[in-house]
């Protein structure tokens, strides 16, 4: 897979690019706030309409504009099309070929990407929240359906907790009769959110744990879903149900849908031990390129391609051997977007394709 | 790019024309600027025009009420199809709106009677099962009904709203059914969204 052109406009503190990208390595140097990595932002947005640093969409738009406008040519082994995200403050538009797609849903698995980012520490060693957004992105770009499974899961538990709030105020017969409807399609969707998640987290499991010892001596470091141990979504659905059955107190003291895999977690363990408890800084950077890692060789594994690699400053703060093991794991037969202050910063033996200078958000060929 | 609707001087400021392009603008499906052309149109037109629509409106008020016992609108009390003879009392299709019935009307393969509930379970809208009057239609089902075809929409809340009509009415012996759901007539597989194919995959049915 591989982003062939790119015209940004307005976006971030990008104010107008327009690259024409190889294969390989297309490295882009600059300075700290030149619009490195709002170069990266653009590209995660045409790639999945969202952004990984901000929930509040009209930031991305640049100072004192009222659009902004992405849109890129993408190459796949199925062909080529044209990606385009308008963006204004309360509105944005998507297009694949000029034609407008409907949900957000329909953009996934059109340009599939693997962020590497310094953010990644939290997904490796910070809260629940972090790993499940992880894994959620992971599989919805090699599964779009996934989305429309999980927007219908959400909207399940939204209206199952204001029934419980509800309920907090008045809990009559009636009242659990019109819970009990709601129950059963709850329990149907989280066992299949659960049975697609754990599926996943099965297939990137060995994975993670081999790139971690590529990098590091300390591992082995281990992913888990313990909420998908039983495999099939049947025992998966009878044991949320025991679960439901057994919180049904709690539940209806605090109002809240208190299981479901919109609590679950995917802890990471090093040598056995809870990586964002005992973890070192290293350890959890390491833990962090693994699960990046591990995510790129599990989409072409499920996909057949290389997803399009967008590294963004993570390598400047490792030392010169973890720097060597880190470009030993990556996979480059594919596209690499990689940013960077400093040439100096990649290491040594690595020679990109192309070179970019960013600068006062522009951005332009080095001059060779 | 939007203007402000009613900056001094323009037309809306009117407080005539202000307070008709409001009253247009509650109305579904019409924004304020679609209400403000709309009332521009009328004023445009012969009077005899407008007050043809204005009787046309106050005939609706007085001269149409839902009917007492299944929700559809009529001039008469009960409703025609709750007063046909020829229609067979025994089915009940429970459906969300009165566009549904209309909808069901026009295939002219139904001839049983209608319940409209007038919206679905959905509790985030504050929606429970007395506002959309299941109390009334479980009183219903008390009279002699052989079936009750569940029409909501194959929505979560539509299906929520069908399930729990399913268990309220258990005890009552009547036979419940829900519309079959899968793929459109004349159209492509190719196109089909995974969730309606997968359904329509998993209730394949025998060619008879």
């Amino acid at each position: 897979m591989r982003l062939a052109s790119l015209l940004i406009r307005h976006f971030r503190l990008i104010g107008e690019a327009s690259l024409e990208l190889g294969s390989g390595m297309q490295l882009f140097l600059g300075l700290n706030a030149q619009g490195k990595t709002s170069l990266i932002e653009a590209i995660v947005f045409l790639s999945t309409s969202t952004s990984h640093r901000t929930h509040k969409e009209e930031e991305l738009i640049q100072w004192g504009e009222e659009t902004a406008y992405l849109r890129g040519r993408v190459e796949r082994l199925d062909g080529e099309e044209t990606l385009a995200c308008g963006l204004e403050k309360k509105r944005k538009s998507i297009k694949a070929d000029d034609v407008a797609l409907p949900r957000v849903g329909d953009l996934y698995g059109r340009l599939r990407t693997v962020l590497f980012a310094p953010e990644d520490m939290a997904v490796a060693a910070g809260g629940p929240a972090e790993r499940r957004r992880y894994v959620d992105m992971a599989i919805a770009q090699i599964d779009p359906s996934y989305i429309g499974l999980l927007q219908q899961y959400r909207r399940l538990v939204k209206q199952r907790n204001q029934l419980l709030k509800r309920m907090q105020l008045r809990s009559d017969n009636s009242a659990q009769k019109e819970l009990a409807v709601w129950d059963a399609p709850f329990l149907d969707a989280a066992a299949k959110v659960t049975e697609r998640r754990g599926r996943y987290v099965r297939a990137l499991a060995p994975l993670v744990t081999e790139y971690y010892g590529r990098l590091a001596d300390d591992g082995p470091c281990v992913i888990h879903y313990p909420a998908a141990e039983p495999e099939t979504a049947e025992d998966i659905r009878a044991r949320l149900a025991e679960r439901l059955e057994r919180s049904r107190g709690t539940e209806a003291e605090r109002g809240n849908t208190l299981i479901g895999p919109h609590r679950d977690d995917m802890p990471c363990t090093l040598a056995g031990k809870s990586l964002a408890q005992f973890g070192s800084q290293g350890q959890r950077r390491a833990a962090a390129l693994s699960l990046r890692l591990a995510e790129a060789r599990a989409a072409r594994d499920a996909v057949g391609e290389t997803p399009l690699l967008l590294i963004d400053d993570v390598v400047y703060e490792m030392d010169n051997t973890r720097r060597a093991r880190f470009w030993d794991s990556v996979d480059r037969t594919g596209q690499l977007i990689v940013t960077a202050a400093d040439l100096g910063h990649l290491g040594a033996r690595i020679e990109p394709a192309q070179i970019f200078e960013v600068n006062h958000g522009s951005i332009h060929p080095a001059a060779s | 790019m939007t203007q402000p609707l009613s900056s001094p001087g323009s037309l809306s400021a009117v407080p005539i024309i202000e307070r008709a392009v409001k009253q247009l603008s509650k109305l579904p499906g019409i924004g304020p600027r679609m209400a403000q052309r709309l009332t521009l149109a009328l004023l445009k037109r012969k009077k005899e025009e407008v007050q043809e629509l204005v009787d046309a409106l106050g005939q609706l008020i007085d001269g149409v009420n839902p009917c007492p016992e299944c929700g559809n609108y009529d001039q008469q009390t009960p409703c025609r199809i709750c007063a046909d003879d020829q229609r067979d009392r025994s089915v009940i299709c429970v459906v969300e709106q009165h566009q549904d019935l209309i909808a069901i009307e026009r295939t002219s393969q139904y001839h049983g009677l209608y319940h409209i509930l007038g919206g679905v379970l959905s509790p985030i809208d504050g929606v429970g099962p007395e506002e959309i009057g299941i109390p009334k239609l479980l009183r219903r089902l008390n009279e002699p009904v052989r079936e009750v075809i569940l029409a909501t929409n194959p929505t979560i809340e539509g299906d929520a709203t069908a399930h729990y009509i399913q268990d309220a009415s258990k005890t009552l012996g009547v036979r419940i059914t829900r519309l079959a759901r899968g793929l459109p007539s004349g159209s492509d597989i190719e196109y089909a969204d995974e969730s309606t194919l997968a359904l329509a995959l998993s209730t394949r049915s025998e060619l008879k």
